[in-house]
């Protein structure tokens, strides 16, 4: 089997099910994912529906049995609809669900305030909750997997059921960035912690874009890397629940729903100006651009073991210069942080 | 199946096209034969890896029964393991399609879809508790001096990932070119876990694109490793190579 090409449906067309002899008309393109495509699709009860298309039967027999097993365990995976083969198309096979209406998590985020921010990750956290009461872990928490509808009450559905795993087994589909382990931080083994560090790792880089090199840096780098994004966020709440989780400390989803409580809902960006523009930029923080972020301390702390060595005291001498400031602007920062 | 069944697997990372040694393509159906599957990834960074590269990675896994992709570095990684994974479940898949055509005369995509759901569960779980064995084979070659550090990385990654599964897994590395005339080496043997410091020591990017010899060096690793699990499977746990 070499790369694989996708049925390519347009919209207009027409699939019929080979066993249940209903027909399908494409409406349109939802997603095209590692595994297959997604189609909005009207059926014949003039209902839309999302459609996920893939050239391997057994693939979409395995996802399709997986959201049969999770729609007894709440709502946040899309309710599965039916399954079937093309009668005319070969081998194109599809299973039927719920369209899920919402926008993926990093097209939202952006005009995220802290509020938003804060009613987002209690929905998942919610949502998470659920789906640990089946023994099952989401593992591939992304971004484009979490659909978020502000005006719906339940405001965070999960699509792609394709990386649910029953606790205890490896995590086989997952994103580089938001997995413990290639972060150096844990094992890559399906459980309630590994969901809540993933989500907290996913949080971290929309909050700050991770730079490209990444996946070559060794894993020291790499943690000082995410650690300095964390402990740079604005508010003080949020860098230590999400230090918490990335470190395992959160080993379930009831302990995170309490965390995610306490968190402030202000009309504030959980990520400070300068930071935010270090992040468009692409810059990759070490001793200077971490400058922003280091400032927020309510106490200096030496930067990590790996940016040592040349940049000593260039770095001791803007430690100083900190310090300095820190103390006469510790009030405005007090209030700034409250 | 019993948990001492064994999957047998070669993955082949390069940036180009072989020319010194044997066809590649010819090495790779001998695996095939030897039931081994052969996955090739191609590694880009600026441009592409020519046709004829390219041609002879889709012929390589083509020939080995495997899969074929070409990436860039950043996605070197999350497609090594998604290729593991996918290629254990199709030979997992046509060892339970054999069992399903002598059983009931057919195969699984003849069974009606809810039927194909449970089989498939059952796979699943196999993939978990297989045995499973990964030789990596790293074009060491001089073009790919400044992908080696990604691909350190998503080896050790790959052995990560294998490490949490319920079957046991190990993982051998080799290098194509060798040392001096050797037209591959041995960078590490079998073990569950990937020593990155020897890794980092013995991956030093010249000379040409022996990929020939490297499968060959790889098909004899595999088989050697077959003579002695008999004996492996008495010692209690999986062997480990070095403190
Ligand atoms: N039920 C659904 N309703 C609406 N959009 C969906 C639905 N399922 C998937 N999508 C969209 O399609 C994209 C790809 O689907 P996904 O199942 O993640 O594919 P893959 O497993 O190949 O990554 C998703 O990121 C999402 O945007
Ligand atoms: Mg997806």
């Amino acid at each position: 089997m070499t790369q694989g090409v996708h049925p390519r449906l347009t919209k207009g067309s027409k699939v019929l099910g080979k066993w249940t002899r209903q027909q399908w008309v494409v409406q349109g393109a939802l997603g095209v994912g590692a595994n297959g495509a997604v189609y909005a699709v009207r059926g014949a009860d003039h209902q839309r529906y999302a459609m996920k298309v893939c050239e391997d039967a057994g693939a979409v027999a395995f996802e399709w049995g997986l959201l049969e097993q999770l729609s007894a365990h709440g709502f946040a995976f899309p309710k599965p609809h039916c399954i079937d083969d093309s009668a005319a198309h070969p081998s194109l096979y599809f299973y039927v669900m719920e369209l899920v209406d919402g926008q993926p998590l990093d097209v939202v985020w952006p005009r995220l305030d802290a509020a938003g921010v804060k009613r987002i990750l209690l929905a998942t956290a919610y949502a998470l909750r659920h789906l640990h009461k089946s023994s099952h872990a989401f593992c591939d928490i992304k971004p484009q997997n979490l659909l978020v509808n502000l005006h719906e009450n339940q405001c965070v559905r999960f699509v792609d059921v394709g990386g649910v795993t029953p606790f205890g087994r490896s995590v086989r589909q997952f994103t580089p960035t938001s997995d413990v382990a290639f972060w150096g931080l844990g094992e890559r083994r399906a459980s309630a912690r590994y969901d809540i560090a993933a989500l907290a790792l996913m949080v971290a880089t929309l909050c700050e874009t991770p730079p490209k090199t990444l996946s070559q840096w060794p894993l020291e780098r790499r943690q000082a890397w995410m650690l300095r994004t964390i402990r740079g966020l604005r508010q003080k709440r949020l860098s230590t629940l999400l230090e918490d989780a990335v470190y395992g400390r959160i080993n379930h989803a009831d302990e995170l729903i309490h965390r995610v409580y306490d968190l402030p809902a202000d009309r504030r960006p959980v990520v400070a100006k300068a930071h935010r523009q270090a992040a468009a930029t692409g810059a990759v923080a070490s001793g200077s651009t971490a400058l922003g972020q280091q400032k927020r301390k309510s106490q200096p702390r030496r930067p990590g073991k790996s940016t040592a060595g040349r940049a000593d005291w260039t770095e001791r001498l803007m430690w100083y210069a900190l310090t300095c400031a820190m103390i006469s602007t510790a009030g405005a920062w007090a209030e700034y942080l409250r | 199946m019993s948990k001492e069944a064994m999957i047998r697997q070669i993955l082949v990372i390069t940036d180009g096209y072989s020319n010194i040694g044997e066809d590649p393509i010819q090495c790779a159906s001998e695996a095939r034969r030897q039931g081994i599957v052969v996955n090739v990834i191609g590694v880009v960074d600026k441009g592409d890896m020519g046709v004829v590269g390219r041609d002879e990675a889709m012929s390589i896994a083509d020939a080995g029964g495997g899969m074929c992709r070409i990436v860039h570095p950043v996605d070197l990684s999350a497609t090594a393991q998604m290729m593991t994974h996918q290629t254990m479940q199709m030979t997992l898949q046509q060892v339970v399609n054999q069992e399903l055509q002598s059983v009931m005369g057919k195969s699984t995509e003849e069974l009606p879809p809810a039927d194909r759901s449970r089989v498939m569960q059952v796979v699943d779980k196999l993939e978990e508790e297989v045995g499973l064995h990964v030789v990596v084979a790293i074009d060491t070659s001089a073009s790919m001096k400044d992908k080696i550090p990604t691909v350190r990385e998503a080896v050790r990654d790959l052995a990560l990932s294998l490490q949490v599964r319920l079957g046991t897994s190990q993982v051998a590395v080799i290098a194509f070119p060798g040392a001096g005339e050797q037209s591959t080496k041995l960078v590490q043997d079998f073990s569950d876990e990937v020593d990155m410091q020897g890794l980092e020591a013995s991956l030093q990017a010249r000379g040409g694109t022996p990929t020939g010899p490297a499968i060959r060096h790889a098909i004899s690793l595999l088989k050697q490793l077959r003579h002695d699990t008999s004996a492996v499977e008495f010692e209690d746990g999986p062997r480990r190579d070095y403190a």
